[in-house]
């Protein structure tokens, strides 16, 4: 019985283990080639060579850190623009009863339905009128607008299975309608905002056509584009390159590292019924 | 301890989040203060030169441009650069363009906003009137007081635009294409120095390399190859073995067969896709890509310099743009060659057609450089093209890049750029059947298929003749209505340069100078619209 259990845990570590491995590669092989010049690459590219070229993750910061600086920027600020406005609309589509609400409401997850690329014209003809083009601030609020519905959808759930009684609570303590927000329905949505703080954080990071479009200038130039530019030299320096992906990914790698307790959290709320 | 521990898996992500924001805010406030500032005058230049050196050597002239102005007007300026991927350019200036955000000069090309003659009307600065006014940097020089545009080695014809009647962007320089090569290896291998001069001699030289690599159980190819590669050969091949027909078609006796003079031809029994030259032709470049290694289809450019540089080839067909890349890559790993495509004038077959290479008399500058003409400092953007195109900015532009000069006077003194020296003998003479959409989308298809040894040359040339058959009378008049709608477009602009004359007298000059080159232009196109008309109703009539 011992021996059975036994190598059903190895059997269990092993393909964790070869999970891991597959999962792994891809972030191994990046950082070792980030070491290397391009005649160390050539002759081994997977495994490690001496003498290490630190100097490559120098010129990747020179290279990926103006970018690094305004992705943060606008991925912070269009999260923090997506969560207010889709937590302020989701209170009130679950908490009030209005004429038209269940139309508003579906029109609104129609828009769900919507491939993102579809309306990529007339949002550059809207941000051409706005004066919004080539803009940080322009793009975070396009990035904003952008994750409302998704936030909306999964917020107002969330505040729907809040109980009624302690707003009513509330509302007889003389609560207004954005101290409830404050007091009952952030406190008690803390895992799933930060589900969605990350999701939208992601999706900001990672987004690559619309800064392509509606970014001209070099220096506002996001993360994405700047190793896209990297990625189409002709004859690639792939260490620094590399050195660059690496770096690109760290500001991730940290958020996960943070919040993992909170994503996870907020994945699996409401998993289980009652 | 564990308070701290506490502590730290509590606040220790928001203060990272914390840090990384004020440091991104204060990166963007740092770069709007720097690049937006109100006493500063940017210029934006956007490329997609992404080889070795580009960045740093125009980097070089900005620098040295900022520093002159300042001295001599006061005035800050500031020129930032944008380089841009090949896959993005066309997006990136198409976008650009229409949303009034483009930089102010553009390097020209694979986006059609500018490269279709009524984009370019439409977003791009007319140069002409600047061209023709010495370059005033050039005070002092042996160029002063000459033309812009004749300082240049080829007299800016390449940026002249026929149907726009204008110049249209400014070189920096020229490209020729040769065959690098891995001395120390090809030194191993064929046990000599000397690169092939004969086409034999460099069959020759691919089946040993060939015998070799499989001797040795090593992946050595004797050519390495991407599409970009299997162009160049095209390109190299097609002019010398195509020269005759291009002359026993040419009715203006320009030296080259344009589509409508082929149809002629055609038309005429003077060719057919089984004409022994053609077939020729697709038999040496097969015999040329049997020596590519496998796969090279589904290569890329630098997939193919990679495989070079890493000694699985010997040689690889590029140009004189790759030169910085290709030396950086391989000076620590071997010594490098270059030599001329090795045209088979030795050989039974082919010498029938090829009587020596392609003449590269008719290159034009590159690195073409166009003017937004939304820019608010048009006069700065000339400016700085004038500052970069003298002689000694140009030479220290194409030094530092190991690239050839275009404005004249300026010496080719690196030895390794020698071997790119245009070929000024040699022959010349297009020979273009692309008269319909259909046979030139087929042509191309079944270039690589070939190539690829998947079909033969008499294949091939059994399905354009058929599809030729089909679709050329059809292409033929719609190639002549467009030459049509070319004439009332230069009609509409002669009408609206004879009212802007009447109407605003300062540009009397300007709009006569205009007229007279337009007046000109027009007589040709009128003349050959008419002459081609008449003599396919001609043909029709007689049939």
């Amino acid at each position: 019985m011992q021996k059975t259990k036994t190598s059903h845990e190895v059997a269990k570590h092993a393909l964790i283990l070869f999970v891991l491995v597959f999962a792994f590669l891809p972030l191994y092989v990046m950082l070792v080639i980030s070491l290397k010049d391009n005649t160390q690459f050539i002759r081994s590219p997977m495994l490690p060579t001496l003498p290490f070229h630190w100097e490559n993750w120098v010129k990747g910061w020179e290279l990926c850190g103006r970018y690094i600086a305004n992705s943060i920027l606008v991925a912070t600020l269009s999260v923090i623009g997506t969560l207010v406005t889709a937590l302020l609309s989701a209170y009130v589509f679950a908490r009030y009863h209005f004429p038209g609400r269940t139309i508003l409401w579906y029109l609104l997850l129609a828009l769900l339905f919507m491939p993102g690329v579809m309306n990529i014209v007339p949002l550059f003809l809207i941000m051409k009128n706005l004066n919004m083009l080539n803009s940080l601030w322009g793009l975070s609020v396009l990035y904003a607008v952008g994750g409302q519905v998704f936030c909306c959808f999964v917020l107002r759930n969330f505040i729907e299975e809040i109980p009624v009684d302690l707003f009513e609570a509330a509302m007889v303590d003389g609560a207004s309608p954005f101290q409830q927000i404050v007091n009952i329905v952030i406190p008690m949505s803390g895992s799933i905002l930060a589900t969605l703080a990350i999701l939208r954080f992601l999706g900001a990071w990672n987004n690559f056509i619309q800064p392509m479009i509606f970014i001209s200038d070099e220096y506002k130039q996001l993360i994405p584009v700047g190793l896209m530019r990297l990625d189409g030299e002709y004859v690639k320096q792939w260490g620094e390159m590399m050195a660059g992906y690496s770096i690109a990914a760290i500001p991730l790698v940290l958020i996960f590292l943070f919040t993992m307790r909170l994503f996870v959290k907020g994945l699996t709320a409401g998993a289980v019924k009652g | 301890m564990s308070k701290a521990k506490t502590f730290l898996s509590k606040y220790l992500g928001a203060a990272i989040l914390v840090v990384a924001m004020i440091y991104a805010v204060v990166t963007v406030i740092y770069n709007d203060l720097t690049y937006d500032a109100p006493d500063v005058t940017t210029l934006r230049i956007c490329h997609w030169q992404l080889e070795a050196g580009f960045r740093e050597a125009l980097q070089a002239l900005i620098d040295d441009y900022e520093k002159v102005v300042r001295e001599r007007t006061g005035e800050k300026v500031r020129i930032l650069q944008v380089p841009i991927s090949e896959r993005a350019y066309r997006q990136y200036v198409n976008t650009g363009l229409i949303g009034d955000m483009a930089p102010d000069i553009i390097e020209k090309g694979f986006a059609k906003t500018a490269t279709d003659p009524s984009y370019v009307a439409r977003f791009f600065l007319p140069l002409g009137e600047h061209v023709v006014k010495p370059n005033p940097y050039n005070e002092g020089t042996s160029l002063e007081g000459v033309a812009w545009k004749e300082t240049f080695f080829d007299g800016m014809q390449g940026a002249y635009d026929e149907q726009l009647l204008d110049y249209y962007y400014i070189p920096f320089s020229m490209f020729t294409v040769r065959i690098y090569y891995n001395k120390d290896l090809y030194r191993e291998i064929t046990k000599r120095d000397a690169p092939p001069v004969s086409y034999a001699d460099f069959m020759d030289v691919c089946a040993r390399i060939k015998a070799y690599g499989e001797e040795a159980g090593e992946p050595i190819v004797p050519l390495a190859s991407s599409k970009a590669q299997g162009g160049y050969f095209t390109w190299k091949y097609q002019v010398p073995f195509w020269r005759e027909l291009a002359n026993r078609c040419d009715m203006d006796f320009d030296g080259n067969s344009t589509y409508f003079e082929t149809y002629f031809g055609m038309r005429r029994g003077l060719w057919s896709f089984k004409s022994p030259a053609l077939l020729a032709t697709a038999d040496c470049l097969m015999e040329i890509a049997s020596n590519f290694p496998d796969g090279w289809l589904a290569a890329q450019r630098d997939d193919a310099l990679f495989a070079f540089a890493q000694r699985r080839a010997v040689m690889i067909a590029s140009g004189s743009w790759d030169a910085q890349s290709i030396i950086d890559q391989t000076k620590e790993s071997f010594e490098l060659g270059v030599f001329g495509f090795p045209m088979p004038t030795d050989h039974p077959e082919y010498s029938k057609y090829v009587k020596g290479p392609g003449s590269e008399a008719g290159s034009r500058g590159g690195i073409p450089w166009t003017i937004n003409k939304k820019t608010p400092r048009a006069d700065l953007c000339i400016d700085f093209l004038q500052y970069c195109t003298t002689a000694a900015g140009n030479e220290k532009f194409n030094t530092r890049i190991t690239w050839l000069p275009v404005v004249r006077g300026v010496p080719i003194v690196d030895e390794k750029l020698k071997a790119f020296k245009p070929i000024l003998h040699g022959y010349t003479g297009h020979f273009d059947y692309n008269i319909s959409t259909a046979v030139s989308l087929l042509d191309q298809g079944n270039r690589w298929t070939i190539y690829a040894g998947q079909m033969t040359a008499e294949e091939n040339a059994n399905q354009l003749q058929e599809m030729y058959d089909r679709t050329a009378r059809s292409g033929y008049l719609k190639k002549l209505d467009l030459q049509r709608r070319n004439n009332r477009n230069m009609e509409r602009v002669v009408a609206a340069k004879i009212a802007l004359r009447e109407c605003v007298p300062e540009l009397a000059d300007e709009m006569d100078r205009k007229l007279v080159q337009l007046s000109q232009a027009s007589q040709d196109v009128h003349h050959k619209y008419y002459v081609y008309k008449h003599l396919f109703e001609q043909l029709e009539n007689a049939e």
